[in-house]
């Protein structure tokens, strides 16, 4: 059984090729047409998919759509009615956008593939999320919290699944609906603290670590946790409308400035810095930079209050020992460890994309695990995008002309005027590993470029930039010169899954949630030294454990400069430039490499490097 | 002539398709207790179909889709 699920016209568009119950292949859209979070109907991941199946579009058995349109727009329109007049700029634009395309999702899809409408499903997107981090997981049976943003009605859902005759089952135990959101509210924080809406949510949870929670008890107000565990948002202070469509208004009230103070000005840098050196701690923070710190560190703790008690109903109403968490909050790594840590389940699974990229895998996962059933063996895997020949590109590269790209480079960059570029291909793999190893003790920033790209929005070594977590000023080059992002976002930390219990506290083999880097973990004080570029101001690392089976040629580079440095471990982050989506075909990391002051890339067996006169 | 395969879309489907759309969408609205968005859906509906009408004469387009 073929089942194509599908994302689209709300943000991370993807699509997903479940065969027989297993997912042979999955794609963010953005990949392909490098717009960030790119909402378009996804007819790049649709054709990618398509072709990795080996199929036509009229062979498949069914397509599900990972939401339900006119479900949506009956929230729309009654959201739209509630806050007139003050929703009705955002108002109009909805439903100009919701009667020109997005109502008539049907139509799209059955024209866009040329297939009879009798096959196109609808989901709610809570059981999209749902089915997606259930299936995935190696549980039997297991709670399911879902943190959504809002789907059609539902913000919040607690679900549990089962499998009964084999079959997938997904009981819904409470749906908290619109307004009541939590991941709303942080999107009206995201833009309170100057942040980019969709963009910013990540450097909240940076930033909190640099602030104290004097906002707490304000915060409280705001998101009020009840006795029975679930939590309301007072409306009083948002304005959620105006986030459904782009480009966004302001999302909050005048009520939530007056509480916690004026927005900050995006285009003042923030001076916080993830690793200080001396100077930089011995300099005093301005308190107005303070208060936003404060703001973010205040969210933080109030949303783990709420989550946390969230968890305590929801293992109550189910009785599990083991948590699903999906939806886009559960993308927040500072959340998923106070889960681990305070929550009430033994045991923690999350996908490899819990946000809407992960849905058009759910929507496909649960047709085809409820109707053709779960088969006996398929593990979740994040490797599920495209696979490209390097080979065409590597040769193009040797024409590049640095007098030509010099246009084009970041600014802020060193000239590469008179520029060579060496290409060394090797015949086997670990050939290059030794030279790779030695350029990353040199100081030098790699990018990794190997085999199919990830489908979510984490790098996991499929398309990374790798440098020495020792190196502080390494880092530093990495933030500013190649991926141009603040000094207060911290680096994740690659290491073997058999030096993994040197930095953090790990018995057995690594879980999930390590493997795919999730969740926030404290090191080692007598590991720090080794690894200072990657530990946050709080003390904590993002570590990414790699096993052998999982990623190989990561893990033997990660061995070749353990052998080196002492430690298998490096320095990671996503390859792509602050702004843009991972890079996905080997033509987007060369504008990045020529583009950047990124030294050398690794595609598949072929290393070029950057010579300097 | 080629045959259609099979499980491709028929001819005359966007207008079943369109119909069948707004059902759900007036459907849904009864489902989620704002039953009282209905009549203001088929307002913008029918708003629409004029646009989309008006915006097929080219005198008139322009104004209908202004040119940023």
């Amino acid at each position: 059984m073929d089942v194509l699920g599908i994302s689209a016209h709300s943000f991370d568009s993807a699509a997903a090729l479940v065969r027989d119950g297993a997912v042979l292949a999955a794609a963010t859209e953005e990949r392909f047409t490098r717009q960030r979070h790119d909402p378009n109907f996804p007819r790049f991941a649709v054709e990618y998919c398509l072709a990795e199946g080996q199929l036509a579009a009229h062979q498949l058995d069914a397509v599900v759509f990972f939401e339900d349109p006119p479900a949506k727009l009956s929230r729309i329109l009654a959201a739209g009615l509630a806050g007139f007049p003050g929703s009705a700029p955002g108002f109009i634009r909805s439903a100009k956008t919701w009667l020109e395309g997005k109502l008539w999702v049907r139509e799209e899809i059955s024209r866009q593939l040329d297939i009879h409408p009798n096959k196109i499903r609808f989901l709610p997107r809570h059981r999209s999320h749902a089915a997606q981090a259930f299936t995935g997981s190696p549980f039997e049976q297991a709670a399911i919290l879902v943190l959504d943003n809002v789907g059609e009605w539902a913000a919040t859902a607690l679900c549990s699944g089962a499998y009964v005759d084999g079959k997938l089952q997904i009981t819904e135990h409470q749906l908290i609906s619109y307004p009541h959101s939590l991941g709303l509210v942080v999107k009206a924080f995201t833009d309170l603290l100057g942040f980019r809406v969709d963009e910013g949510e990540r450097c909240l949870g940076d930033l909190a670590a640099f602030g104290e929670p004097l906002f707490a008890s304000r915060m409280r107000n705001v998101i009020q946790v009840q006795e029975d565990g679930t939590y309301r948002v007072d409306p009083a202070y948002f304005r959620f409308e105006n986030i459904d469509e782009r480009p966004f208004g302001r999302p909050w009230k005048r009520a939530l400035r007056d509480r916690f103070g004026p927005p900050r000005d995006a285009r003042r840098p923030l001076p916080f810095r993830s690793v200080p050196q001396d100077d930089e701690r011995r300099q005093p923070v301005d308190p107005r930079d303070k208060r936003f710190a404060d703001i973010a560190c205040s969210l933080q703790v109030v949303l783990e209050e709420a989550v946390l008690a969230l968890c305590g109903r929801l293992h109550r109403l189910t009785g599990a020992d083991a948590l699903c968490l999906t939806g886009r909050l559960a993308k927040s790594l500072e959340l998923v460890r106070r889960i681990r840590e305070d929550g009430p389940f033994s045991d923690i699974f999350i996908p490899p994309e819990p946000g809407e990229g992960g849905c058009a895998e759910g929507a496909a996962l649960y047709v085809s695990h409820t109707t053709a059933g779960t088969p006996a063996t398929w593990s979740t895997t994040p490797f599920l995008g495209k696979r490209y020949d390097v080979e065409r590109d590597v040769a193009s590269v040797s024409f590049a002309n640095p007098s030509y790209w010099q246009r084009f480079r970041k600014r802020g960059t060193r000239s590469i005027h008179g520029m060579r570029i060496d290409i060394e291909t090797h015949e086997r793999f670990e050939d290059l590993l030794a030279g790779v190893a030695d350029d990353l003790m040199g100081g030098r920033i790699i990018g990794w470029f190997q085999g199919r790209f990830e489908s979510g929005s984490t790098a996991l070594g499929a398309r990374s930039l790798l440098a020495d977590p020792a190196s502080v000023a390494t880092a530093r080059r990495l933030s500013t010169s190649v991926k141009g992002r603040p000094l207060y976002r911290p680096f994740g930390l690659t290491i073997t899954a058999e030096e993994a219990g040197r930095v953090i506290d790990l018995e057995g083999p690594p879980p999930s949630w390590l493997r795919w880097r999730q969740s926030t973990v404290r090191a080692r004080a007598e590991s720090v030294p080794l690894i200072r570029a990657a530990v946050h101001i709080d003390g904590t690392v993002r570590p990414q454990v790699v096993t052998r089976s999982e990623s190989e040629r990561l893990h033997a580079l990660l061995v070749a400069h353990g052998q080196r440095s002492g430690l298998s471990a490096l320095l990671t982050t996503g390859f792509n430039e602050a702004d843009f989506p991972l890079v996905g075909s080997p033509a987007d990391a060369l504008i990045i490499f020529m583009r950047t002051e990124l030294d050398a890339l690794v595609l598949d067996r072929t290393v070029i490097r950057k010579v300097l006169p | 002539m080629s045959k259609r395969p099979e499980g491709s879309r028929p001819a005359g489907a966007s207008l079943t398709i369109a119909l069948t759309t707004a059902q759900e969408a007036i459907g849904a609205l009864f489902a989620n207790r704002v039953g009282w968005a209905a009549p203001l859906l088929l307002i913008l509906l029918i708003l629409a179909g004029i646009l989309a009408v008006l915006s097929m004469v080219p005198a008139i387009a322009p104004f209908v889709y202004p040119v940023l």
